[in-house]
């Protein structure tokens, strides 16, 4: 993977599939095909803190888009989706 | 929690309804209270949310004593136009510590990002039955959640979790 523009990661993040959905101010959930991806819960402090679908914690993140990416991957990952390139 | 009958058929519900009027803090104090004392004997379940005169709960239990709890509801005229979203089995209780769980939900006071989509909106998604029923899992997901990150909480939200 190269370093990407903010819209070309966009774009990375959209091919995933993920439905990514906003529950809350600061609370955003993403799932596929029916099955939780995980969520992203933004904390007191402002980072936002992804969790999976089992609510392990994956990291804090600066901005939810990082957030975003993070799970989105993880999830890529565990669905066997070639991401990048 | 395991109920009267514990080797009942568990089942999982989630409705949605509007208030026939609007409920104030003492309102909803006097629903939780009654529904968390019925709740216990009968083995029941689950979390309420309120939001801008509407209802979103979840009901755990054995099916029959939950449905006879939806037709009280229903029959019940502080509700008006009870959907239910989700009817199905349930192998492992996701709201087991709560007679009666209840988190405050106010509107979005944020614009939504674009590609998010809104929870409440799909909650409202008629005939698209795949949009409703992510988005009752999305507030079930929601409400675990939130509740976990309040278990210090001020007074009137630690009362709240039952």
């Amino acid at each position: 993977m190269t370093a990407l523009d903010g819209e070309t990661r966009l774009t990375e993040v959209r091919r995933t599939d993920v439905t990514w959905s906003r529950v809350d101010d600061g609370f955003h959930v993403g799932s596929r095909a029916g099955e939780f991806v995980g969520y992203i819960d933004r904390q007191p402090d402002g980072r936002h803190r992804a969790c999976d679908q089992h609510s392990r914690e994956i990291g804090l993140f600066a901005d939810l888009e990082s957030a975003v990416r993070a799970l989105s991957g993880d999830a890529d990952r565990l669905a066997g989706v070639e991401v990048g390139a | 929690m395991t109920g009267p009958h514990a080797d009942g058929e568990l089942v999982t519900l989630l409705y949605t309804s509007n208030a026939s009027t609007a409920f104030d803090d003492d309102a909803l104090d006097a629903l939780l209270t009654s529904s968390r004392r019925a709740n216990a004997e009968q083995g029941i379940t689950g979390m309420l949310l309120y939001r801008g005169g509407r209802f979103v709960q979840v009901l755990e239990g054995e099916r029959e004593l939950v449905l006879a709890l939806l037709d009280r509801i229903r029959a019940d005229e502080r509700h008006a136009d009870v959907r239910v979203l989700i009817d199905e089995p349930l192998q492992r209780r996701l709201f087991a510590d709560w007679s009666m769980g209840y988190q405050p939900l106010t509107e979005p006071q944020e614009p939504l990002r674009p590609g998010f989509r809104s929870t409440f909106e799909d909650l409202d998604a008629d005939g698209d039955t795949t949009a409703t029923g992510r988005a009752a899992r999305e507030l079930s997901m929601w409400f675990r959640v939130r509740a976990g990150r309040s278990a210090q909480p001020a007074p009137a939200a630690q009362a709240a979790r039952r």
